[in-house]
């Protein structure tokens, strides 16, 4: 579905990403794993149009998205969860997620997801009409993955996943992705905490400085003795 | 011996109990691991502890001093200072400017002029390993050195105790080690410590004693082992695959 290939980017003179390659197919759970500075946010900036690349092609299902705005980005089904959430804290938990399907005109379809994702995380439903800003961290990661999953997108952009959440909470959260990616969705997965990136995704890919240095299926990484040394602190 | 005390501490937001007649003491040169759900509590307790939000009852003392109702200026003049999860730095200022903000607003016996408050922001850069990022631009730091200097601005005030709100977040295991390391070291100069953490391995290796939160109570506190063994902290807390993960 996602392609990515031989990508370099940068900012101005100073190049972060060397030659990048992969690949998400449909249906797939796939992360990027890597140091802060590895270049995975340069990357994710790079596919969602945020950052113009010096070289190499982007493509989302053979069309070529490379140097495409992020709107159009969006438009052809990319949507991302970032770091940090960036919810809008003084809007509801509802508005919050309708705002995810700004695009959308399909209002059965739009009232169709939301009840899709008040039963994905019943505590959102519960809390719909506070403001997203009262909720706890995990929470409004909950409410983060709603808002992006209610553009109804072809391929779910990930970031950070883990990011300040207590243990059961990812527990929460992994056990809802997989129910997701079970309905068919694609994800991409960009995570500082590997082992649960592991746990989720079936191919994995290792950034360290701006270019991959390992690649294939997770289970064959985790056993990867400088994966194990660098990343899962084993 | 106990250098901070805090008494059945509640703290309400509307109806709502966040805190709930938590008790605990945080002994000299000690680090308490502090632990508990999103939204469990963590950071208001910090937060009345500091003087950040006013307490609804109970009572914190520091060191003989009463610190319930006092301002939180007044908190870090006496010796207790704290980081915030968010980072939010002086954006326009340099590094080493930021770190002499605390300076100049630290405990009694830090600096009241700027050539002092500098030379004791770069030592305490040094110290951090962030003295190569001096003179750059707070908002050009990435992740942890921007967690570094957090880190150096509450210790650039010369506390007594030091309260962390989350400052491994975001790192990778590499990164965390080294914090690890560096928040043993801040111990070893004499500061007593109540570190807030999602990551286990880091509250595993640093604590000496654990306080575990549940829904604005105490759940449970003592040694690591018996704590993280504990199946009602596993329950409330640590989950399925954390447990899983400690079988194997």
């Amino acid at each position: 579905m996602l392609e990515i290939q031989a990508l370099s980017a940068g900012y101005g003179s100073v190049q972060i990403l060397r030659d990048v390659s992969l690949s998400v197919g449909a249906g797939e759970i796939v992360t990027l794993v890597g140091s802060n500075g590895a270049g995975k946010s340069t990357l994710l900036n790079t596919v969602c149009g945020i950052v113009r690349p010096s070289g190499g092609r982007v493509r989302l299902d053979g069309t070529d998205i490379t140097g495409r705005p992020s709107e159009a980005i969006v438009a052809l089904g990319i949507t991302q969860v970032p770091e940090g959430r960036r919810l809008f804290p003084n809007m509801t938990v509802r508005e919050n997620l309708i705002l995810g399907a700004y695009r959308r005109r399909d209002g059965h379809g739009i009232a169709r997801d939301l009840a899709w994702i008040f039963e994905l995380f019943p505590i959102l439903e519960q809390r719909q009409r506070q403001p997203a800003g009262s909720l706890s961290g995990g929470e409004q990661q909950m409410c983060a993955i709603g808002r992006g999953l209610m553009a109804k997108p072809r391929l779910l952009i990930l970031d950070e996943l883990s990011l300040g959440l207590a243990p059961i909470m990812l527990d929460t959260l992994v056990d809802a992705l997989e129910k997701v990616h079970g309905e068919g969705m694609t994800i991409f997965l960009v995570e500082q905490d590997v082992a649960t990136a592991f746990d989720l995704a079936s191919t994995g890919y290792v950034l360290e400085n701006g270019h991959v240095v390992l690649s294939g299926p997770t289970k064959d990484l985790r056993s990867d003795p400088h994966v194990k040394k660098a990343y899962l602190g084993l | 011996m106990a250098i901070l005390t805090a008494r059945n501490v509640t703290k309400k937001f509307g109806g709502l109990a966040a805190v709930s007649d938590v008790t605990f003491d945080l002994h000299d040169g000690e680090i308490l691991g502090l632990i508990g759900p999103n939204g469990s509590g963590k950071t208001t307790l910090v937060n009345v502890v500091t003087g950040a939000l006013p307490a609804s009852a109970g009572e914190v003392r520091f060191d003989g001093h009463a610190l319930t109702g006092l301002p939180s200026h007044e908190i870090g003049r006496l010796g207790v200072s704290r980081t915030f999860q968010v980072v939010k730095p002086f954006r326009n200022l340099t590094v080493v400017q930021n770190v002499m903000v605390g300076a100049l607003f630290g405990a009694v016996g830090g600096a009241r002029d700027l050539k002092t408050a500098r030379r004791q922001a770069e030592e305490i850069l040094a110290f951090v390993a962030l003295d190569h990022r001096g003179d750059a631009p707070a908002d050009g730091l990435n992740v942890p050195e921007r967690k570094r200097m957090e880190l150096a601005r509450a210790l650039a005030m010369r506390p007594r105790v030091l309260l962390l709100d989350e400052v491994m977040a975001g790192l990778n295991p590499a990164e965390i080690d080294a914090a690890v390391d560096l928040i043993k070291r801040i111990r070893d100069r004499g500061v007593t410590l109540l570190v807030i953490e999602h990551v286990m391995k880091a509250i595993r290796n640093l604590s000496d004693r654990i306080l575990v939160l549940f829904h604005g109570q105490t759940l449970t506190e003592g040694a690591p082992a018996d704590v993280l063994n504990d199946s009602r902290v596993v329950a409330a807390y640590l989950g399925r695959r954390y447990a899983e993960a400690a079988r194997a």
